[in-house]
């Protein structure tokens, strides 16, 4: 039986979900500036397509 | 939010025959968010909804000037060969995940998408203690992370 991580994000809670998200998401790019003047997105950890 | 978006209409049913990825794209066929990313700048963590979302106009609007993947994670039926993570088995992205990055959970996350997962058909609950951390598009990635996403980074030999 396993057990199960309380990580949930009920749905009426989803749009203050991603509006903190979104603040995380700004914070990390304002980071990445201070460390480089040409901050760009990190490698895709996910789907990326094959190049033709 | 509407009350569609938020009972989760729309989204694709359980006990999909192709595996799941869940680190998508919210532009595949099939996408939807199964989760939001949340916690701090040093800890992020993502938070697993209590359901399904379709990728909507409305859904892709609450990431407002940032791309949608750096706080959702969607889930979409796996791209197979047209993704550079596949190598014709498995994917190599799910290996180093396990590979390369600590757990993060002591227990799985309530995911909605565990049944349909790749990475939990492939690597188990070593990828769900380990996929909290997981962000598809981030500035500023931890090194295991930068790592496992880069295609050219090899998958180390089982031992």
């Amino acid at each position: 039986m396993y057990q199960y991580s309380p990580n949930i994000v009920s749905m009426d809670g989803l749009a203050d979900a991603a509006a903190a998200g979104v603040e995380l998401a700004l914070q990390d790019q304002q980071q990445a500036s201070f460390s480089s003047a040409e901050a760009s997105i990190g490698p895709t950890m996910g789907m990326y397509p094959v190049e033709p | 939010m509407s009350n569609a978006v938020a009972n989760g209409q729309g989204t694709p049913p359980r006990g999909a025959a192709v595996p799941f990825c869940p680190s998508a794209q919210p532009t595949q066929d099939g996408a939807f968010a199964f989760g939001v990313v949340g916690g701090t700048l040093e800890e992020r963590r993502v938070g697993y909804l209590e359901g399904r979302v379709p990728v909507t106009d409305e859904l892709l609007a609450l990431a407002g000037p940032v791309k949608p993947t750096q706080v959702f994670r969607f889930g979409a039926p796996c791209a197979g060969g047209a993704c550079t993570h596949f190598d014709g088995h498995d994917c190599k992205l799910a290996t180093k995940l396990v590979q390369l990055m600590p757990t993060v959970s002591k227990n799985l996350p309530a995911c909605q998408l565990r049944p349909d997962c790749r990475w939990w058909k492939q690597q188990g609950k070593a990828a769900c203690m380990r996929c909290p951390q997981v962000m598809t598009d981030c500035y500023t990635p931890s090194e295991g992370q930068r790592l496992a996403a880069n295609p050219d980074t090899p998958v180390l030999a089982r031992v």
